[in-house]
């Protein structure tokens, strides 16, 4: 299985939200298909989580330069996937194309997921006791087809493909923008963002003044997740040695004892021969 | 004076019982969560039993009913745990004025002089000028009552995450972690310690009727000798 990598254009995006509408749709059908519901159910049932792409709108600068830009919020199938490596139950896991995929069947609802994503992208179902987000359609791409979202894009701001073929379009397409409007564009995610979460499979090509609006942060890391993990490295190496310590110390201390006893016994001998 | 000197109370040998089986169980059941890579076999080995009664046969769902068994007897174990410290904490308490837990002196100087009777004792195997406790075991009673209150009051957080900024959760699961980390390093050296030939006086007494003899206060822990006599 190739990898495969999709990129989100923001500046050939016109708002329209298809990608997030046929996102919902295609869950729905996945209903359908895989639990056997009847369509008109998986419509009309009120199911937040099954929408995996989240639009959020924000104001930047002030009067009268005041801008509206909507950044999206979703999972951004990191390289070093945090989430899958916090997860106790093997939930969380990358497949071979590079998606990031909860296995809703092994979740059990513990949402240590949301502690380690830098992005905070898990969202809980109370009702359903499990953790969902965004599986990159890895049931369509396996199968040679496109990500629901990608092919719902009417001006092709989403895209998808190789990680080297949708790098190398991200960047032409960065290019022309800051050629064209003067403002600098960059890919972020093509390359290793940071240590926390390396590449991503999701790209974004985004002013980069702008990318906290974008909700591109240039280091996205949980400190405390962070410390936990330093903690847990720190204190596999003290245990082992705190036990070779106390074998040390053990060994030690009987070598010592037999010291005491050989020299006690070599005193009762000569003891015995004085007396002779 | 009687040969035997009370050592340890009926509930502090009570208290200690159970606080280990209930680390055991504590320690088991946390570590498939906090190192699920390297543990993984643990929760496989919970989950093989349960696998039948809930009709699982996949490794995936196995090794997932494995861990979310864990962490129903961790939470349940945390909560016998923590009952289990009220009636202690309030015997304790109402005897404070018998503890013997506190720093003879502080200071730098009295630390260096406390490792300098470790050493003694553990490393020289020599005569240590200690009381009841030296000052390693006085380190380790305040860290226990330190982690494991920590402990319980983020796993309380943890439980009621759903209503606690996440932020605060964050923290609250890193120092959980690492009060579990620390306690499970430090009771390498305190069952090591306190099972070890030499403390085979102490051990007998935390085990059995909770006496020792006055010869081995007199001799392994004269300040409390000097503090029976002064009584």
């Amino acid at each position: 299985m190739p990898k495969y990598a999709q990129c989100y254009d923001s500046q050939s995006c016109i708002r329209c939200f298809s990608c997030m509408v046929n996102c919902g749709v295609e869950n729905r059908v996945r209903l359908h298909r895989d639990k056997n519901r009847p369509v008109e159910k998986t419509v009309q049932e009120k199911l937040p989580h099954l929408f995996h792409l989240n639009p959020r709108a924000v104001e930047i600068g002030s009067y009268p330069n005041a801008r509206r830009v909507t950044g999206f919020h979703h999972c951004r199938h990191c390289e070093k996937a945090p989430c899958a490596q916090i997860c106790p139950s093997g939930a969380i896991v990358t497949r071979p194309g590079g998606s990031v995929v909860i296995l809703e069947n092994l979740c059990i609802g513990c949402q240590s997921c949301k502690d380690a994503c830098p992005y905070d992208v898990p969202v809980y179902s109370r009702d359903r006791n499990k953790t969902y987000k965004c599986h990159q359609c890895h049931d369509r791409i396996e199968n040679g087809l496109k990500q629901s979202c990608v092919t719902a894009c009417p001006t092709g701001a989403l895209f998808s493909g190789s990680p080297e073929e949708v790098f190398k379009e991200a960047v032409q397409r960065a290019e022309n923008y800051t050629k064209t409007t003067g403002v600098k564009y960059a890919v972020y995610g093509g390359d290793q963002v940071n240590f926390y979460v390396g590449k991503l499979g999701w790209m974004t090509i985004a002013p980069v003044n702008d990318s906290e609006a974008y909700l591109l942060p240039s280091n996205p890391y949980k400190p405390w997740n962070v410390l936990r993990d330093v903690a847990k490295t720190g204190g596999s190496i003290v245990a082992v040695a705190a036990l070779a310590g106390v074998g040390y110390h053990f060994m030690n201390w009987l070598k010592k004892r037999q010291q005491i006893q050989d020299s006690s016994s070599q005193n009762d001998v000569k003891g015995g021969d004085s007396h002779e | 004076m009687s040969n035997r000197v009370i050592a340890f109370t009926k509930m502090q040998i009570w208290f200690h019982k159970h606080i280990i089986h209930f680390m055991v169980i504590l320690i088991a059941t946390g570590l498939p969560i906090i190192a699920p890579h390297a543990f993984f076999w643990l929760a496989w080995l919970y989950g093989v039993p349960l696998s039948a009664m809930a009709g699982v046969q996949s490794y995936g769902e196995t090794i997932a009913l494995g861990v979310q068994a864990a962490r129903v007897v961790h939470w349940a174990a945390a909560l016998s745990l923590t009952l289990t410290a009220v009636p202690f904490a309030i015997v304790m308490l109402k005897d404070r004025k018998n503890w013997q837990i506190w720093p003879d002196a502080i200071g730098k100087q009295a630390i260096a002089d406390g490792v300098e009777q470790l050493k003694n004792r553990y490393v020289y195997y020599k005569h240590a000028e200690v009381g009841k406790y030296n000052t390693g075991q006085k380190g380790l009673v305040w860290l226990t009552v330190i982690a494991v209150s920590s402990m319980m009051f983020t796993g309380l957080i943890m439980m009621l995450r759903t209503s606690i900024p996440e932020g605060i959760v964050g923290f609250a699961r890193f120092v959980h972690g690492f009060f579990f980390i620390v306690m499970s390093i430090v009771l390498i050296i305190h069952i090591y310690l306190g099972t070890h030939p030499i403390n085979r006086a102490g051990l007998n007494a935390m085990f059995g009727d909770g006496e020792m003899d006055a010869d081995d206060i007199k001799n392994k822990h004269p300040l409390w000798w000097k503090k029976i006599q002064n009584k």
